[in-house]
This record gives C-alpha cells, sequence and structure tokens, in this order.
C-alpha cells in the first residue's frame, strides 16, 4: 500500500508533485470556468476569441508587455478587439450586442502571490447599458461561480459576495478612511501636503496620481471589500484610461468602478469611452508617458480608433481577474495557488 | 542605491541615516496605478518597527554595515571590547548591547555590527557556558521533576535551572531564549 501516492511520484520534479496536491483546486477551477461560461451564454453573450499577438497590447502606461516577435506583443487585456468587434457587430445584431471572452493575458515585471505573468482575465461588453448593469452581472455571476468551486458565496475570504454590494465613491473613501476631500486636493502641492499631514513619506518626483496610490494603498485600499464586496466608483478624471469623464467642475470623475473582495482587486469596470478624438488625444498621452517612463512604445491602434470614429454603440465593460476571484471564494492566500503550473516566484 | 525590485525580506537599507531591515515586502500594483513596493522593516538600532512604501523607480540607500569578531573585555558604565585581529577597543552603551549583556563573560568572543563604522548592536554565539554563584543546594538524583529554581549567573543574570544543578557548577546556556540546556564539565 502506498497511500501518499509517494511511491508512483518518486522521480517526479517538486514543481509536478506540488500540481498533484493541488488536485482538488484545478478540479474546482474547472468547474467554476465551466460556470461562468455557462452564465454568459445563458444570457445571451457571444464569446469571442481575440488576438493574443497584436501590434498594440492596450497602451495603459504602467502595463508592460512581453514582446511577441515581428513588431508585435502579447495582449495585456482582449479590450481594444473586443471594442473592435462590438462596433462591427452592432449594425448586424437584432438587439444591443453582448460579448464576453475568457482570455489569457500577458504583462512583465508584475510579482507577489496575487499577480500572475500570465492570467485569465474575463472580459465582457454590454452595448447600449451602463455601469449598473454590470454590478448586476457581479450580483449573480459571483455567487454562482463561488457555488460552482464549493465555496461559500457568503463566505470567501471573509467577504459575502451577495447583494447589497458596499457601495463607495473614491471621494466618500479618502474621506471617511484618510480625512482627505480629494475636491480640495486637486493641485499636486495640495495633495502633497495631506499626504505629508497623514505621515506618509512622498517623493518630490511623485506624480499627483502617486501621490494618490500612496494614501490609497496605505490608508483605502486595506477597508475595502472586507465584510462585503465593495464596489468602488468615480475615480478622479485622470485616471479615466478608456472610460467617459463625468464633467463636473468641482470635481470631475472617470466612470468607472473596480470590485473588490477579500481585501483584492477584482474587476474594473469602464462606462466606455466612444469618442474618438479624445480616445486619440488619450492615447497619445499614454504614450507620451510610456516613452518618459522608459517603457515599450506600440503604435496606435488605427482600426480601433477607426472603429470608434465609424460609431462603437455605448456600452459598458468589465474585466474580471478570474485567477484572483478563485483563490478568494476559495480562501487561498494567492492567485498563484489556483493555477497548474505556477511561475517561478 | 537599491533599486524597488530589490527589496525582500532580510536586505538591510538605510533610512534617514538610520539602518533597518526588511522583515516584510510586498509587491503592490493599483489597477491603473504605478507600482509600489510596501516593507515593514525593524530598526537595527533601537529595534522598532515602521512601515514605509516606496514607488518603482525610487532609490533606496544602502547600508554601510560590517560585522567584527571582538573579545569582551570588563564593563564598567560602559561595555568594553577589542577587535581580535586589529586589537582597536570600543566601548557600547548598555542599551546598545541589550539583553547580551546578561550573557558576556570576560574574554568570551562575540560580533559586533557596525554601522558606517559606529557600533551598533552584539550578537553572541549561540550557546555560552557560565558558572552559577548562588542557588539553593541541589536535591541530588532528582532529574525527573520538571520544577526548577532560580541560579545567579557569574555575570549577574538569573536563570532558572533544575533542582539537581548545585551552586559552583558550569552550565551551557542557549542565548537566543536565555534558557538552561545542560551542565557541563569544567
Amino acid at each position: 500500500m502506498d497511500p501518499e501516492g509517494g511511491g508512483r511520484r518518486a522521480g517526479l520534479p517538486a514543481r509536478l508533485r506540488a500540481l498533484g496536491r493541488r488536485r482538488g483546486v484545478l478540479e474546482a477551477r474547472a468547474r467554476a470556468l465551466a460556470a461562468l461560461r455557462a452564465f454568459f451564454d445563458g444570457r445571451g453573450f457571444l464569446h469571442l476569441e481575440t488576438p493574443a499577438r497584436v501590434p498594440c497590447p492596450g497602451l495603459e502606461p504602467h502595463l508592460v508587455p512581453f514582446p511577441a516577435g515581428h513588431g508585435r506583443w502579447l495582449i495585456t487585456s482582449p479590450e481594444l478587439h473586443l471594442k473592435k468587434a462590438l462596433a462591427a457587430l452592432a449594425p448586424a445584431s437584432p438587439g444591443p450586442v453582448r460579448l464576453y471572452e475568457v482570455a489569457r493575458v500577458f504583462r512583465d515585471d508584475e510579482g507577489g502571490p496575487w499577480h500572475l505573468p500570465e492570467f485569465t482575465m474575463v472580459e465582457w461588453y454590454r452595448a447600449d447599458e451602463g455601469l449598473e448593469a454590470l454590478v448586476r452581472d457581479l450580483a449573480e455571476l459571483l455567487p454562482a461561480v463561488a457555488e460552482a468551486a464549493g465555496g461559500d458565496p457568503r463566505n470567501a475570504s471573509g467577504t459575502d459576495l451577495t447583494l447589497p454590494f458596499e457601495r463607495l465613491t473614491v471621494r466618500e473613501a479618502f474621506a471617511r478612511y484618510a480625512g482627505i476631500d480629494l475636491a480640495a486636493c486637486r493641485e499636486r502641492s495640495a495633495l502633497a501636503a495631506a499626504v505629508r499631514a497623514l505621515g506618509l513619506p512622498a517623493d518630490p518626483r511623485d506624480t499627483w496620481d502617486d501621490l494618490f496610490f500612496r494614501v490609497f494603498l496605505d490608508r483605502v485600499e486595506p477597508h475595502l471589500g472586507r465584510e462585503r464586496a465593495t464596489v468602488l466608483a468615480e475615480y478622479p478624471a485622470g485616471q479615466a484610461a478608456l472610460a467617459r469623464v463625468r464633467d463636473d467642475p468641482a470635481w470631475p470623475v472617470a466612470l468607472r468602478f473596480e470590485l473588490y473582495a477579500g481585501g483584492v482587486e477584482l474587476a474594473n469596470a469602464f462606462d466606455e469611452l466612444t469618442d474618438a478624438a479624445e480616445q486619440r488625444r488619450r492615447h497619445e498621452a499614454d504614450r507620451e508617458a510610456r516613452r518618459a517612463a522608459g517603457l515599450p512604445v506600440p503604435d496606435l491602434d488605427e482600426e480601433f480608433l477607426a472603429a470608434l470614429a465609424a460609431g462603437m454603440p455605448r456600452a459598458a465593460g468589465i474585466a474580471l481577474g478570474f485567477d484572483r476571484l478563485l483563490a478568494v471564494v476559495l480562501g487561498l492566500p494567492g492567485a498563484r495557488e489556483t493555477v497548474a503550473f505556477p511561475p517561478d516566484p | 542605491m537599491y533599486e524597488t525590485s530589490d527589496l525582500r525580506k532580510g536586505l538591510k537599507v538605510e533610512i534617514d541615516g538610520e539602518p533597518y531591515v526588511i522583515v516584510e515586502a510586498q509587491f503592490v500594483k493599483p489597477g491603473k496605478g504605478n507600482a509600489f513596493t510596501r516593507c515593514r522593516l525593524k530598526s537595527l538600532v533601537s529595534g522598532l518597527v515602521i512601515d514605509r512604501t516606496w514607488r518603482s523607480g525610487e532609490k533606496i540607500d544602502r547600508c554601510n554595515l560590517e560585522e567584527r569578531k571582538m573579545q569582551f573585555l570588563y564593563a564598567d558604565d560602559q561595555y568594553h571590547f577589542m577587535d581580535t585581529t586589529t586589537y582597536d577597543q570600543i566601548a557600547l552603551s548598555p542599551d546598545q548591547v541589550g539583553d547580551a549583556g546578561r550573557f558576556l563573560s570576560e574574554n568570551l568572543e562575540v560580533s559586533v555590527l557596525l554601522h558606517d563604522g559606529k557600533p551598533i548592536s552584539v550578537d553572541l554565539p549561540n550557546f555560552v557556558e557560565l558558572e552559577i554563584v548562588e542557588t539553593e543546594p541541589g536535591v541530588k538524583g532528582d532529574t525527573k521533576s520538571s520544577t526548577t529554581k532560580p541560579a545567579k549567573l557569574s555575570t549577574g543574570a538569573v536563570v532558572q535551572v533544575p533542582l539537581f544543578v548545585d551552586q559552583g557548577e558550569w552550565i551551557r546556556i542557549d542565548t537566543r531564549t536565555g534558557e538552561y540546556v545542560e551542565r557541563v564539565k569544567k
């Protein structure tokens, strides 16, 4: 008898023995993925497979893409191609287009238990709808995935994933947890003074966003997604990325939200920007920021900008980190624990 | 200078001129922001623990630390040591010596940690042997009972020892726990 199975495993490299020990988690992962696919397939979403090797992998100034040869890069998200498809399918569809993709995405230069250089991103779009439709999707999807994985939707790493979610704007969260009114700190110098008043270090080369994240990471984020899942909405307009902006003169905000659960950021949603000229301006600014930071500067994706100009429908879109979600519903200490072949740390 | 990607548990760095060791380092990256490394650090001078977050791209000072083998000479209001290679003598305050002072006996070889040439702490060998100068008379043959009694050592420190151990005997002490290990013959 060999209850440990050690005999048959003799000679297996350590990483593969570890894979064998994670069998229960890997089975939960497969069930969760099937439930997630069934969720979208049952609601009229078309699953699309977009290319992984592209000339423009996305231009967000803090993401580092892996080169993929012949002037191409591995995608950091499937966003640009899914939006192109949204624009292409809208005129040919009887009702509002719904698209999703379970995509493998790649990001260099990220580490730690909650970051994987390649991970599974579930991204979905609802044409002619807004952010609240995505919140409703999450409220049904997350418990369904948790149950399929064998977890408890009311206790995912201590967090209740069922409604009502905790709802906070970024401005409210900063006021509550850091005592800072962001609307009064729109100048860098004002925010720097507020950061120092909290006793946090500020580097002279910190941008406004860097100062924002010093407070956010230290004082705000530790409170998010603890007892209940938290929808954190209305980011500073400068952090709009590909989202629309609401131009309130006192405090202009990006129409975005992020979902936190188990203390971890699980999803990021946009009320999608459809203005091609504004999108081009932001992409050029992103390329400038990348150049200044010494990061690769891919060409603009002109096909994407042409798709916006030709009339991408108003849409809400969201990207969910599947590995992180699984770790949270199973109470695991990091996304690494959920994959069959975690990379070397 | 270190980069943020160098920061990991056990690395020694300098902040505002003071040496620290990293006890915990965590890479954090907000969805739409720069990456940061969040660290918990312990001062090698005061032992105080602080939290510090560095943005990717920030530089962190290296810390000029040196460990030297020294021999303990004697204590007055300070503790005096001699470098066993250069024969230089240095003095440390009771604060700098800390708990190590309990088990410092004449001629004991220790390692002294210096920051920019200034001594900041003393590391004892894991085990030291010291004579008991004062304890209640030993209970012969009682090697089973788990009861202990206090014993004063030649350095003045008091440790708990088993009942069978007698005054004038030498014992081995684990300096990491401050506990009795065994009797030794001298």
